[in-house]
């Protein structure tokens, strides 16, 4: 008998849990709430464990999530999945005709089978914020030939979810993907222009971005993220200059990927003959200290010498040790987690209160990123209910959480090719916003965008995912969701049905009957938060729908997910 | 209908005039925001705003072609792919003894400088005021904040500042929607990449936002039980929401208008295949075809964006694509234009957070400072405007990093497109504060 992976057993027993629903109640209102902040979506088994099984201890959830090993792979998923004919189109015109290989697009793809799917949940949420600060684009051209490397840094981010940030960032720095994507990989010391050579500098893009994006932010910050204060000008004062950037792009100098000298012997900068060769791209880059720069660099106040002897390893520790001891580091990322998991404008209170669990999560380490989890989870702004009827509280819900939550209330299950379909060959089309693909290492999004001419905006306060919510995106959002609605999935074969994925309708068709649909929707999807306007709304339109249990479940699910109430996660 | 249409502005208007106690008029309203925009009846103008996200590398766009300015950039440039050979150039407008050439795959932008509707705008970038090499130093008051950051920089660019809430396309939009009535007004400024774009946000003029698929419509009857679900936050105490139902409000409001107007696709010649650049055009041209008779528009700015210009490495594969697709979506555009008649109607300029250093590195370039823009259309006077830099980084124009001294400031090419639309010399002098510092305020962009 073939034995079924770790990953797929769980699958197939998340699959055959039976539709069952939860009757509300402020501890099952509660459990809900909670769980829209920490997962992708509270089935009601979910639900009813937390509730009945934990009695509502939301620690005893996190350390059970934490504690959780499910086997859950990019790596092992994406090679099993198919190259769509477009993925393997220009794959192909970049490697060559047989191709092996991992497709860029089924690392999003996986991000999906794990969001609906993985047990692990909490960990895939986090993952995913984490992918939305340490951003890479697997369409971007320096990745669309390197699957493999993409799907080993979705792996990375999983992991790492509540290692040391430390771990995390010497993890990333050391990856083939980021080495791709931020280009660093292959950079040589620069060289001053003589009579016979122009000059060349070392490549910026990561020594810039890594303090920028990933650890310190432009400017200093105290505990509570807002900004230091020149006294003199009054203006903030920024983290580095040009000169740091500089500096720290010296240090990127030598690394290259796993295992490079035995393929290539001369040159040494990106080679096509490496496509396709799956090995090195999951493991550590590695340094080749003939082409780390041996000149003076100084970053953020520290000064590596001229040296004889190149020291890649130990100048990069040294810069990534100055990062991570910088004090914007718990601000500055503390904020950003909040802001993907809990709400857009925290208090000064709240970051700061997280900041301190970064700087010591109690036993005197630094970094410790289960602990900032568990603590922006569990703060007493996150848990308090009087945070649901504050007006600036909550977040935007994406269309990747609206939809991950979509597939894991109503059964969605993966299509023939075993993939919920979400090819993001054309992003304007479908969802708008795909897991790995962003436009740039700026993600989907800016951290401090705030919509203008609203009353957000005159309070200065923010709204990221806003940037994102347009006349025209909500409304190519509802035109895709629909027809899967009404078709209980998404048929895309034309005449004949053929399916991306399904959703399965089996325990929610009786409320319809029953006139108990709008409380479990109330209650599964929005916490119980719908307003009595809403809930009049939603069952007018459900009364008004014809067609039968269907049709107006599917019109019900599409007035409530197109809400602004349901929008906003509270 | 007329309180619907500027419902946005109506909002603001209502603090801006301070009227105690009551709401005023919409056309009290109106008459206090009159601008004084010199625009007649029956003359249309469009701005479309082409933004090269990620920062253009704008020497290997337009190339330094005389002997002396391509030796040095090719000496310069050295790295295999990164300096084309000066036979691949297509040669381009002179400014003195300097010359430059256009990227070998933009054959149909070097045809519109030869006929003297596309102008190259030399050396732009953000500035405080006029800068010399010696007064460079890092983190001087001097030196815009934050240069080479992709997010400050296009900020700078965008609102001339990175820390200003509205930018310079909005702020004219501001100026210029009272004269396109109340149905034109909430199209004054449109993005046309489906996202809310800093450059167009103003003090009153709410962006419209498109996209490459088209423009959306209103999916919900008015006054429907569904219309209610998505309007009434716009009534929520809960900010986000109330944000939310604003999008949802202006798509009752203005879609009907302009999706029931708009010429359908196949009506215009084929898409350049796989061109997101030339997907937007076409929904911009599908607007400005009707704008001004459907729509009572009579100014209006557009937004277009075009990403992956950020080529630290593999820049020689990599680029040369995304100039020809530039090349294709330009020439697709004109084409709609020209043969709509309109193309001395609309005005199409580039922008980008930085151009790229001089000098390469393992493969790719770097963020830089200045950088080379185009300005196209059949208004443009063409040639060579502001001044071409001496190559080289031992020289006045180049840091010793590779960076482009600026010349010419974001504020002159912006007030330069500004007064083309009719904008009045008060709101363009509020609208470019800093411009006076210079000699050439605006540049002469135009007949």
């Amino acid at each position: 008998m073939r034995k079924i992976p770790a990953f797929a057993a769980a699958l197939l027993l998340a699959t055959a849990a039976k539709a069952q629903t939860v009757a509300s109640s402020p501890d099952a209102q509660h459990a809900y709430r909670f769980l829209a902040q920490a997962t992708f979506g509270a089935r009601p088994t979910d639900a009813q464990h937390l509730i009945t099984d934990l009695k509502l201890n939301y620690t005893a959830w996190i350390q059970e999530q934490m504690a959780s090993a499910t086997g859950f792979s990019y790596q092992s998923i994406a090679k099993g999945l198919p190259c769509s004919v477009a993925a393997s189109a220009s794959l192909s015109t970049a490697v060559g005709a047989s191709v092996t290989s991992i497709c860029p697009s089924d690392v999003s793809q996986t991000f999906w089978l794990g969001a609906v799917n993985d047990a692990s949940q909490l960990r895939q949420r986090v993952a995913f914020a984490l992918s939305q600060i340490f951003v890479i684009s697997v369409e971007d051209g320096s990745l669309t030939a390197w699957g493999d490397a993409s799907a080993a840094y979705g792996d990375l981010l999983y992991r790492d979810a509540f290692a040391n940030f430390r771990v995390l960032l010497d993890d990333i720095t050391h990856s083939d993907a980021m080495g791709k994507f931020l280009s660093f990989l292959y950079n040589v010391q620069g060289s001053a222009p003589t009579s016979t050579s122009p000059g060349t500098v070392p490549d910026q893009n990561f020594a810039r971005e890594v303090m920028q994006l990933f650890t310190i932010g432009l400017v200093k910050l105290d505990l509570s993220g807002e900004p230091i204060l020149d006294a003199k000008t009054g203006q903030p004062i920024p983290t580095y200059s040009q000169n740091d950037v500089i500096g720290a792009s010296n240090v990127m100098t030598g690394f290259g990927p796993y295992d490079y000298p035995k393929d290539i012997p001369s040159d040494f900068k990106y080679d096509g003959s490496l496509y396709g060769r799956e090995d090195f791209q999951f493991k550590p880059t590695v340094s080749y200290p003939q082409y780390h720069s041996t000149i003076a660099k100084s970053f953020l106040s520290v000064t590596i010498p001229v040296s004889t002897t190149p020291n890649p390893d130990g100048d990069l520790k040294l810069f990534l040790d100055t990062l991570f001891n910088h004090q914007n580091v718990g601000p500055f990322i503390g904020k950003q987690l909040i802001q993907r998991l809990v709400t857009s404008n925290p208090s000064s209170g709240y970051v700061e209160r997280i900041a301190a669990v970064f700087n010591n999560n109690g036993s005197g380490v630094r970094g410790d990123l289960g602990a900032v989890i568990s603590a922006i989870l569990l703060d007493p702004e996150a848990r308090n209910d009087s945070s649901v009827t504050t007006p600036t509280f909550g977040k935007i819900r994406e269309p990747i959480l609206r939809m991950a939550q979509i597939l894991r209330l109503l059964g969605g299950k993966p299509g023939a090719d075993g993939t919920f379909g979400f090819a993001p060959y054309d992003p304007s089309l479908q969802l708008g916003q795909y897991p790995f693909l962003a436009g740039s290492v700026f993600n989907f999004y800016y951290p401090d965008f705030s919509p203008p001419l609203t009353a957000l905006a005159a309070k200065g306060l923010v709204s990221p995912e806003m940037q994102i919510t347009t006349t025209e995106t909500v409304y190519r959002l509802d035109q895709f969701l629909a027809p899967i609605f009404a078709g209980a999935g998404w048929n895309v074969g034309g005449t004949t049905p053929s399916y991306a994925f399904t959703l399965d309708y089996g325990g929610w068709l009786p409320l319809v009957a029953s006139n108990a649909l709008v409380d479990q929707l109330n209650l599964a999807f929005m916490s119980g938060q719908m307003s009595a306007a809403l809930q009049s709304d939603i069952a007018a339109e459900v009364s008004a729908t014809k067609g039968g249990a269907q049709s107006q479940l599917a019109q019900a699910l599409r007035v409530m997910i197109d809400s602004p109430e349901y929008i906003v996660q509270k | 209908m007329l309180a619907k249409a500027s419902r946005r502005q109506f909002l603001r208007g209502v603090s801006s005039l301070a009227v105690a106690g009551a709401a005023p008029s919409l056309s009290a309203y109106l008459s206090a925001m009159a601008s004084a925009s010199a625009q007649t009846a029956g003359d249309y103008k469009a701005l479309v705003c082409l933004y090269f996200s990620g920062g253009n590398d704008h020497i290997n766009t337009i190339v330094p072609f005389d002997t002396a300015s391509y030796n040095a950039y090719y000496a310069a440039r050295g790295g295999v792919g990164l300096a084309f050979s000066q036979s691949q150039l297509l040669p381009g407008p002179s400014q003195g003894a300097l010359q430059v050439a256009f990227n070998p795959n933009l054959p149909n932008i070097a045809a519109l400088s030869a006929a003297k509707q596309a102008t190259v705008v030399a050396n732009v970038g953000p500035l405080i005021g006029p800068i010399t090499k010696s007064q460079y130093a890092p983190n001087s008051a001097l030196l815009p904040p934050l240069l080479a950051s992709h997010i400050d920089q296009q900020k700078t660019w965008q609102s001339l500042g990175h820390a200003n809430p509205q930018g310079w396309g909005g702020l004219l939009g501001d100026a210029l929607s009272s004269g396109n009535g109340a149905t034109g007004a909430p199209f004054t400024t449109v993005s046309a990449n489906g996202e809310t774009i800093l450059f167009l946000t103003g003090t009153e003029t709410s962006q419209y936002v498109v996209s490459g698929q088209g423009v959306p419509s209103a999916f919900f009857a008015a006054g429907s039980p569904f219309a209610n679900a998505l309007l009434h936050s716009t009534m929520s105490a809960n900010l986000l929401e109330q944000a939310v139902g604003g999008v949802y409000q202006d798509l009752q409001d203005y879609a009907g208008e302009l999706d029931k107007a708009l010429p359908p696709v196949k009506s215009f010649p084929t898409l350049p295949a796989n061109n997101g650049l030339a997907q937007e055009l076409l929904t911009v041209a599908r607007i400005i075809k009707i704008a001004p008779s459907s729509l009572g528009a009579r100014r209006q700015i557009f937004y277009v964006n075009f990403g992956g210009f950020d080529t630290h490495d593999q820049q020689s594969t990599r680029h040369p694509p995304l100039m020809k697709q530039l090349d294709d979506a330009v020439n697709y555009f004109h084409q709609i234009m020209a043969s709509a008649g309109l193309w001395s109607n609309v005005t199409l300029f580039t922008m980008s957070e930085f151009g790229r250093q001089l000098l390469p590195n393992n493969g790719g370039t770097d963020h830089g400072w200045g950088s080379h823009h185009l300005v196209m259309g059949g208004a443009v006077a063409g040639g060579i405007v502001g001044q071409l830099p001496t190559i080289g980084v031992v020289g006045p124009n180049f840091l010793q990093n590779g960076w482009m001294i600026p010349t010419t400031s974001v504020e002159q090419y912006g007030m330069a497109l500004g007064s083309w639309m009719g904008v009045g010399a008060s709101d363009l002098a509020r609208i470019f504060p800093n411009v006076a510092t210079y000699s050439e305020t605006p540049v002469k962009l135009f007949f």
